[in-house]
């Protein structure tokens, strides 16, 4: 029996676009995160995948109450969070952790590893005594592979793996139900990757813990969830447990995507189909009216795609989920791909650019923003 | 006669009051005209460095030592002047990098970067270049390109701008074009259009590449031969298919085991027969041990 621990519904986050002198003028919304439902079943692994600033960062912040979402509600164990008041949201933390995916930066590099563990038990009360709180600590210390030595050192002087081990640690320590993981393998090398990736499904295994892990890695995805949403500019475009997903992906992005990742076998490569998009991502300050793909999709039809939004539908089964007017004829071959022109967006700068530009913009007050 | 022929190249860098680090030890490879070699490793094994070193744009420094030889043609690239180096540089051989907007001045229009190199190695000037660099832009894939000629580096996207430097990459039709990571920093979709594009330019224009990436993905779908590098050495190489069906060395074959695939789910490694049971996670990290020669370094992880 499947019991759900997270439900989203209909969550979204917009940043304001400021302008002006003293950034004192609102003239628009990046929609980071515009109306994403999901569920995460106990003891599961969610899977969210997707380019470069299509928000799944955004996503999993306004999930954990990090980021305040501009709409929707997340329900986490019975607890409506977006309501909640911020005492009972402090105690509630505990139970949903994040790792992240630089360990170095989001590590005190003056702390050493005991105290970096210390702080989130005393944080929230836990562990009483100064005795059961080191118990509680090599425990995890354990349960992570590092030796106990590690406790007097500090990040520095640990390698990238060890360091994404301490992350962790710093995480199960708390004994949480959900972790958020975001990006938890991309720094690494792909050596170093299989390790960490082993390790969070060990620790699964052992603590019953749920997963949100966000990449932009669908192989690492795969490897690792139970479900897979993908994201393609603020939205989920489709939704399918793991293998089907990757057995059989209907919506037109899910196909570019997966025809894109390089697989490292020569067989593979030279037989597979490639469906290259054209042009770069658009802003999502500035999405495409309708299906948000369609400036991109080679399956897009004149009717529909253009003004109309299509939502998320279940196809088959009833776990297979997509968000594509066209998914059936495009599946049974009905409808054929076609060129597509590639677009030049707008003020010279796909998602990602607007992305960095955002950090620069708050440099330069009265500079083109975005 | 191979076209691009690497004997035995070392890079050493001393600093005073560090230990010496030798971040390539041996390396030999060698291109056929028309080639698409891959150097494969992870972080910090030599790769960068390799290519640097045939580029002769190591820094020119006490300290940095290089030996061996790097024949093209009837030029060792590792021993000529920096004159001679300047006209192969963009005309014969040319490089393209990981980050393209390190590589592109900020301050000067893609169109003034793009004919620059037109003037200087093929001697066209005014409307002839502009006409030439727009048709270089269009030929990479960048719409619009007369309207980009006239844009700066960070109005362009990091796929754009990739785009721009492979065309004044290939502007003066090298003969051999070295590219390092050049996908590393972009999307995967975006990734498969850079790809493909290096793929067609390889195919029609006969020119070889040599394909420095950790993506043994990438490796896979572009490369003829393969070197796998690793601290500083090459421990194997091979033709593609040979090298991903059986692999003899037993770091590739760990390389092979760790990476998780997009075709195979959950445990899938572990049913694979060429790596046993279990998946073969490699242990410990990649590094360059300073100045260190056992018969084998795995030896000492
Ligand atoms: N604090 C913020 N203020 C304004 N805009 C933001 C903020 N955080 C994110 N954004 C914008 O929201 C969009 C989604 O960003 P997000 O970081 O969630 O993407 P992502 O999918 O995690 O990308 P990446 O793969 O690069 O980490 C981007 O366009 C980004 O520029
Ligand atoms: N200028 C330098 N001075 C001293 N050491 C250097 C210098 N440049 C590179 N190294 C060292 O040489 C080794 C090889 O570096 P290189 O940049 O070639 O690695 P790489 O294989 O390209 O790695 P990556 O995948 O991270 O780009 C590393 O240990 C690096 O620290
Ligand atoms: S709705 Fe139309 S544009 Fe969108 S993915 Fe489907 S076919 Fe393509
Ligand atoms: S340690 Fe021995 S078996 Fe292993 S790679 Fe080196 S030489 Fe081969
Ligand atoms: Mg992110
Ligand atoms: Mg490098």
């Amino acid at each position: 029996m499947t019991e759900t621990l997270v439900e989203v519904d209909d969550l979204k986050v917009h940043f304001p676009i400021k302008r002006g002198v003293f950034l004192d003028r609102v003239v628009g919304h990046v929609k980071a995160v515009d109306g994403v439902d999901l569920r995460i079943n106990k003891g599961e692994t969610y899977g969210l995948v997707g380019e470069s600033g299509c928000g799944k960062s955004t996503l999993g912040r306004a999930l954990l109450q990090l980021t305040p979402p501009t709409g929707g509600r997340v329900n986490f164990d019975g607890t409506e969070l977006t309501t909640l008041p911020p005492k009972q949201l402090r105690s509630m933390r505990r139970r949903m952790q994040m790792i992240f995916q630089d360990p170095m930066s989001s590590l005190d590099p003056r702390q050493n590893v005991e105290s970096i563990l210390t702080e989130g038990l005393q944080a929230h009360g836990l562990g009483g005594s100064r005795a059961e709180r080191r118990k509680i600590i090599s425990k995890s210390l354990d349960a992570v592979g590092l030796p106990q030595w590690a406790l007097s050192r500090y990040p520095h002087e640990f390698s990238g793996g060890q360091r994404q081990r301490i992350g962790i640690a710093r995480a199960v320590v708390l004994n949480p139900d959900l972790i958020v993981a975001d990006e938890p393998v991309s720094a690494l090398d792909v050596s170093i990757q299989a390790q960490v990736i082993n390790l969070l499904e060990e620790l699964q295994e052992e603590l019953g813990l749920t997963y949100l892990v966000i990449a932009h890695d669908l192989a690492v995805v795969r490897h690792i969830s139970d479900t897979v949403g993908v994201m393609y500019l603020g939205a989920l475009v489709e939704e399918a447990p793991s293998d089907d997903l990757y057995r059989q992906p209907l919506h037109p992005y899910t196909r570019a995507l997966m025809s894109a990742v390089p697989v490292p076998d020569p067989e593979v490569e030279d037989r597979r189909e490639r469906i290259l998009l054209a042009g770069d991502l658009p802003s999502p300050a500035n999405p495409p009216s309708g299906c948000r793909f369609h400036t991109r999709c080679p399956w897009a039809q004149p009717t529909k795609c253009r003004d109309e939004r299509p939502g998320l539908r279940i196809i088959g089964t009833g776990t297979h989920k997509v968000a594509c007017h066209w998914a059936e004829q495009i599946e049974s071959g009905e409808i054929r791909p076609h060129a597509v022109k590639a677009e030049v967006v707008a003020d010279g700068a796909g998602a990602k650019e607007a992305h960095g530009a955002l950090h620069n913009a708050i440099e330069s007050p009265g500079g083109p923003v975005i | 006669m191979p076209l691009l022929d690497v004997k035995d190249l070392s890079v050493t860098f001393a600093r005073r009051g560090q230990r010496t680090v030798r971040a390539v030890d041996g390396v030999s490879f060698s291109v056929e005209a028309g080639e698409v070699v891959g150097l494969v490793g992870e972080s910090g094994c030599g790769k960068s460095v390799t290519s640097l070193a045939l580029m002769g744009l190591l820094p020119k420094q006490r300290g940095v030592t290089v030996g061996g030889s790097a024949m093209f043609g009837d030029t060792d690239l590792l021993k000529t002047d920096e004159r001679t180096m300047r006209d192969i540089r963009g005309r014969d051989v040319a490089m393209i990098f990981q980050d393209p907007l390190s590589s592109l001045n900020p301050v000067v229009p893609i169109g003034v970067q793009v004919t620059e190199v037109l003037a200087r190695h093929r001697g066209l000037t005014g409307a002839k270049a502009t006409a030439e660099a727009a048709d270089l832009l269009n030929r990479v894939g960048i719409p619009d390109p007369t309207r980009r000629l006239k844009e700066y580096p960070h109005q362009l996207s990091g796929g754009m701008r990739q785009r721009a430097l492979i065309a004044m990459a290939v502007a003066c039709a090298p003969k051999l074009l070295i590219a390092d990571e050049p996908t590393t920093a972009l999307d995967v979709t975006i990734q498969a259009q850079i790809l493909e594009l290096l793929r067609d330019l390889v195919r029609d224009s006969g020119t070889a590449l040599v394909m420095i990436t950790h993506d043994l993905g990438v490796v896979a779908g572009m490369c003829d031969t393969v070197n796998v590098l690793y601290a500083g050495r090459v421990v194997e190489s091979a033709r593609r298919k040979p090298l991903f069906a059986e692999p003899r060395h037993p770091y590739t074959t760990g390389l092979l085991g760790s990476v998780p695939r997009l075709d195979s789910g959950k445990g899938a490694a572990a049913r694979d027969p060429r790596f046993g049971a279990g998946r073969p996670a490699v242990a410990g990290r990649v590094r360059v041990r300073p100045a260190l020669r056992p018969p084998c370094r795995r030896l000492c992880r």
